[in-house]
């Protein structure tokens, strides 16, 4: 007798969660090992345990939490501004017809500029605080929520819009209640790009000029030549950048029920 | 004079109003800017009040074309398209259309989908949701009324949709192979269902249809389509008596009618006998 397929499936992702933290330890205790048997210098890696000794000093002692709640501000409030102002914009474009199809060969070639490059002329524009740090990130967040909402608005399922014709519904009724669930998924795709290139965009824009901010933290880490501390914030950003990520498919999740969940028995 | 009691569909004299007609259509396709494709040629067709008219012909043959101009998606190169004497310009109210798929809306549960002509057309939603419940019900699909149509199966699926397109009281349902993806068992068992469904709402029923034997089972009349550009080879009169259930299925008269049908697509070589078995 085999067992049932469902069975099989959820004994591997048992085995999968036992796994992975068990993974975990081993390769940080590798690391650790390795960093004192060959006797590396300091500067140039840090052991997992001084890391996890800056870690603790950090939020004890209270360095970060100024830094981390600057970051976070620019970063959650670009993100904000910036998928909001996509959002609207794409709906605007694709609603608006001509003028939108004129516009969308630029939209792209802006879209392939790197954004981060004008970090430093926004920072002369507008100064070393948050403001310019918020601009930042909503200009570089707005792109992919933009050009996602377009695409995803103007892929239009023709039976489904048949049938909104023929059912006698007006042009908003179309847009609500078949257009807009229609494009969800893609809008969804285009915010979780977004709410990575949040954080980068937070990052870049406080290396290049600010005074508060886990880049204002990186860099300071670096002209101590502490990299135990850069590497402390890395895990940071790390962590921050996963939260992110997963309140976004959490939120996609929950307003998106319809979507069938593909790898059901996936860690992630 | 018209009597009340006269069965509705056969050949008759006095002539009840025509409720669908399609007078002298043409319909071409642009292509490209100069080449265009002609679907339909010459259609004369009328539908009278209550009457069910299958329509068979091979694939391309602009059957779907003719539906669409009914419905007033398209609008006719030539000729006329009208619905109790009023021409087709747009879509109706008490018009309502199959489509080869479903159509439902994953958002929306099944009575959600159901009732969207209603709600679409601001009606009372309270009411809908009633009747809705009740030709659920009359389909088979009781404890299925708030599943998402991912939870259906297809025969299923295009059951919620004969309910959709019956929830505004049509006049007139229009179906674009609405069997056409199911299994052979469901789609006979949706056949014995529609024509229960046809013969209790009186609509006046127009099925465009790849199945000869279903045709012929549920139609009063089974108009015969030629290949590109589609024009009407022939119109045979299906006097079947009604109610139609599993036991027209056996009568001999059903197989020779469906045998008529059948020697129009099986000219030797001919294009059109390799698109039905």
């Amino acid at each position: 007798m085999q067992p049932p397929l469902s069975m099989v499936s959820r004994l591997r992702g048992q085995a999968n969660r036992a796994v992975m933290p068990a993974l975990a330890i081993a390769v940080l205790g590798l690391w650790e090992l390795m960093v004192v048997a060959l006797k590396v210098s300091p500067l140039v890696m840090a052991k997992p345990s001084d890391i996890a000794t800056a870690l603790w000093t950090g939020f004890v002692e209270g360095l970060y939490w100024t830094h981390l709640a600057a970051t976070l501000t620019e970063m959650v409030s670009g993100f904000l501004i910036g998928s909001a102002l996509g959002l609207v914009c794409g709906l605007a474009i694709t609603e608006f017809g001509r003028f939108g199809r004129l516009l969308f060969p630029y939209l792209v070639a802006i879209q392939s500029i790197p954004k981060v490059a004008t970090a430093p002329l926004i920072i002369m524009w507008l100064g070393f605080g948050l403001q310019s740090k918020i601009v930042l990130v909503t200009l570089i967040t707005f792109f992919p929520v933009l050009i996602n909402t377009i695409s995803g608005l103007s892929v239009v399922d023709r039976m489904r819009t048949d049938l909104m014709a023929v059912l006698l519904a007006n042009r908003w009724q179309t847009f609500l209640l078949v257009r807009l669930p229609s494009a969800a998924h893609q809008i969804f795709a285009g915010l979780s790009v977004a709410v990575v290139l949040a954080l980068t965009g937070s990052i870049v824009a406080e290396f290049a000029g600010a005074q508060r901010g886990l880049g204002v933290l990186l860099l300071q880490a670096q002209a101590n030549l502490d990299t135990a501390a850069m590497f402390a914030v890395l895990v940071l950003l790390a962590i921050i950048g996963l939260a992110a990520t997963m309140a976004v498919r959490g939120l996609e999740r929950r307003l998106l029920y319809w979507t069938e969940r593909r790898n059901e028995g996936d860690p992630t | 004079m018209q009597s009340p009691l006269e069965p509705t569909g056969l050949a008759l004299d006095p002539k009840p109003p025509a409720a669908l007609v399609f007078h002298d259509v043409d319909h071409e396709y642009y292509v490209r800017r100069s080449a265009t494709v002609r679907a339909l040629a010459g259609i004369e067709l009328a539908l009278a009040t209550g009457e069910f008219v299958s329509v068979v012909g091979p694939s391309g043959c602009g059957k779907t074309t003719l539906l669409r101009l009914a419905v007033g998606l398209l609008r006719p190169s030539r000729g006329t398209v009208s619905i109790g004497g009023e021409p087709v310009r747009s879509p109706r109210r008490d018009v309502s259309f199959i489509f080869q798929d479903a159509v439902m809306l994953p958002w929306f549960s099944v009575m959600e989908n159901v009732t969207l002509p209603i709600r679409i057309a601001g009606g009372d939603m309270a009411m809908a949701r009633l009747r809705a419940g009740e030709l659920l019900d009359r389909v088979g699909l009781t404890g299925f009324h708030n599943a998402t149509p991912m939870q259906l199966s297809g025969g299923m699926r295009q059951r919620a949709a004969i309910v959709r397109a019956l929830m505004t009281r049509p006049r007139i349902l229009l179906m674009d192979e609405p069997f056409g993806a199911l299994d052979a068992l469901t789609r006979e068992q949706m056949n014995l269902d529609l024509a229960s469904i046809a013969e209790a709402s009186g609509c006046t029923v127009l099925l465009i249809t790849h199945g000869i034997s279903e045709a012929v089972f549920l139609a009063n009349r089974v108009v015969v389509m030629t290949p590109r550009p589609g024009r009407i080879a022939e119109m045979i009169d299906i006097p079947l008596p009604r109610p139609r259930n599993r036991r027209t299925l056996a009568a001999p008269e059903f197989a020779a009618l469906c045998d008529r049908v059948r020697e129009h697509f099986q000219h030797p070589g001919s294009e059109m006998a390799s698109a039905y078995e």
